[in-house]
């Protein structure tokens, strides 16, 4: 008895070690690419491209110095602008349709809110098309305001989505007393449902920052040269066919532009499920 | 009775004041663009004749379903389709059951499995293709010859090529099935394990006869999320191959995309959105059906995805 219990726990401890083993494996190769990519962007040039890599060499930040030159700051500029300010805008209506579609009964709310949630298998292109005539003949072809605009495609049916799980699962008992104290519908929803959210607002606030930061279709359409956020510009940059090959200039960029999301990812990581998956799963 | 009518009335303001915002902005940037689009499809428009437009009827259409390119990035969306959705959420499952299995370093493993997933496709796409699919300088043959094997110049082969962006995007996206295939992982109540142990169930068994059947709906979930996102999917390849070499690539986005931006056929393109839209909409449509009619058969296995629609 003694030794089977023995053999069961090596076994389990094996099982264990194996699992640890799967698992910096797959971490390897998931963060690798981050790393491989920071690398390059500190290696002077003539080392950059030498095979066998080169692992030790002297950190240079001239990668970092030459793409201010280029674009980064401005880019870097309308990144923060377009992302946080479409994402506020983003959450704020989608708060207050989240509200709308939970609190209220009215025939088709199943429906409406189902169509939310069913916009977001809507192709972009099929989109963005129209939508650079119609910007077009509306002159808001590269201009910040178009662009805000059309980023809610992407934000409003996610956030509506998610912050309608959140204000399903609040009970009203706390609103319905705040009306009987004499609060109006708006004073409820914002001095009672909105602070009982906060978090959840939080982290779709940060989620929408991040997913409007990583966009490139949308701006690559409708924007234009001065409106051109980090990804489009990193694009521009060094993408085109007739670009040189600034593979040092590619990696300094690339890096301070993923960072900044993979350090938001961790502090929002608690509400990452719900947000991708747009409701609890 | 005059009053309870007003209190009606307005609480049916009070309705669309909560939701007027977001409906509108969305009639703007979706419902509107999609008539828009549906409209000029009907139309041979180009933007280099802005002026010009004829009415054609479903010439668009028929021009499309003629076009060889436009056929092969059907299958090439197909292709690519079938073959990142399946395997990434295989992979993303597979390390699921793994992580849910351990308790120390959980956080931050998991937080390093989702870096792919978190950065801008379009640096993913751009350093790929200078720092891995490289044919001289790129980090995978380097290893490929370090075991003794010549790498091909991935991208500049259609096969190869089509199969780099296919290995790419799994990389990017396993996080996703990982993510959310974990959460419902952990969720799950533990009395049926237990049960099943005791009546001498191998692990692969309770696999296959309780961890499956309970995952269902978040399965499915996953699988309707994943294949609309590579349907789509547009970002990686447009910087990595921008569709090429040849067509080898051009996934369905792409082929619009060109023709619209490029080479300026909008009521062609739009045509081309149009059908885009019909086409992922008919699998939208098959898949959420197969949920509803799981869903049906088994109302016990709730939560997910439907769980507060009656």
């Amino acid at each position: 008895m003694g030794g089977r219990t023995v053999t069961k726990k090596t076994r389990e401890k094996h099982a264990m070690m194996l699992r640890y083993v799967i698992l910096t494996g797959a971490a390897f190769v998931a963060v690798f690419p981050y790393f491989w990519i920071f690398l390059s962007s500190i290696k002077p040039p003539g080392e950059m491209m030498s095979i066998p890599p080169k692992v030790i060499f002297t950190p240079t930040a001239e990668n970092y110095t030459a793409i201010l030159g280029h674009g980064f700051l401005e880019a870097l500029q309308n990144s923060l602008f377009l992302s946080i300010v479409s994402a506020s805008i983003g959450v704020s209506l989608s708060c207050m349709a989240a509200y709308g579609l939970t609190r209220f009964k009215f025939r088709g709310r199943e429906t409406l809110s189902f169509s939310f949630f069913a916009i977001r298998f809507v192709p972009f292109i099929t989109l963005l098309l129209p939508l650079y005539t119609i910007m077009g003949s509306l002159g808001l072809l590269n201009s910040m305001f178009g662009l805000i605009v059309a980023y809610q495609l992407s934000h409003i049916p996610w956030m509506t989505w998610l912050m309608r799980s959140f204000f399903l699962e609040i009970p009203f008992t706390y609103e319905d007393a705040g009306m009987v104290d004499g609060l109006t519908r708006w004073g409820v929803f914002f001095r009672i449902a909105v602070p009982m959210v906060a978090p959840a607002i939080g982290s779709a606030l940060l989620l929408g920052i991040i997913f409007a930061w990583n966009q490139y279709f949308i701006p690559l359409i409708l924007g234009g040269f001065d409106t051109s956020p980090l990804t489009v510009g990193l694009y521009r940059y060094v993408g085109g066919d007739e670009s040189p090959m600034l593979f040092g200039r590619l990696a300094a960029w690339g890096t301070l532009t993923v960072t900044p999301v993979i350090l938001l990812s961790i502090v929002v990581r608690k509400h990452l499920v719900r947000a991708f998956a747009g409701s609890d799963v | 009775m005059e009053k309870s009518r007003l209190a009606y009335f307005k609480k049916r303001l009070m309705v669309v004041t909560f939701l007027a915002p977001a409906l509108i902005v969305l009639f703007i940037v979706v419902f509107y663009p999609i008539i828009y689009a549906v409209y000029r499809s009907f139309f041979n428009w180009s933007l280099l004749s802005v002026d010009q437009s004829t009415f054609i009827g479903l010439q668009n259409y028929i021009t499309a379903l003629n076009t060889p390119a436009f056929l092969e990035s059907m299958r090439v969306t197909l292709l690519y389709s079938a073959g990142t959705t399946v395997p990434s959420i295989a992979l993303g499952f597979a390390l699921a059951l793994v992580l849910n299995k351990v308790k120390k370093g959980k956080a931050i493993i998991r937080s390093m499995l989702l870096i792919p997933m978190m950065m801008a496709p379009v640096v993913v796409g751009l350093t790929w293709r200078v720092f891995f699919f490289d044919s001289y300088f790129g980090i995978i043959n380097y290893v490929l010859s370090l075991v003794g094997i010549s790498g091909p110049s991935w991208l500049s082969q259609g096969p190869t090529a089509v199969f780099a962006i296919i290995i790419l995007s799994i990389w990017v996206w396993f996080p996703f099935s990982l993510l959310v295939l974990e959460a419902a992982l952990s969720k799950l109540p533990k009395p049926p394990f237990e049960a099943a142990v005791i009546d001498g169930a191998t692990p692969w068994q309770c696999f296959w006869k309780i961890t499956i059947p309970m995952l269902q709906s978040p399965l499915i979930f996953v699988f309707l999320l994943r294949i609309t996102t590579d349907f789509r999917n547009f970002d990686i390849v447009h910087v990595m191959t921008m569709g090429g070499p040849g067509r080898a690539t051009q996934l369905m986005s792409l082929y619009t995309f060109f023709q619209g931006m490029r080479a300026y056929r909008l009521g062609y393109a739009n045509a081309l959105g149009v059908i885009m839209m019909i086409v992922l909409g008919i699998i939208c449509f098959v898949i959420v059906r197969f949920v509803f009619k799981e869903k049906h058969s088994d109302k016990s296995q709730g939560g997910g995805l439907w769980a507060d629609e009656q």
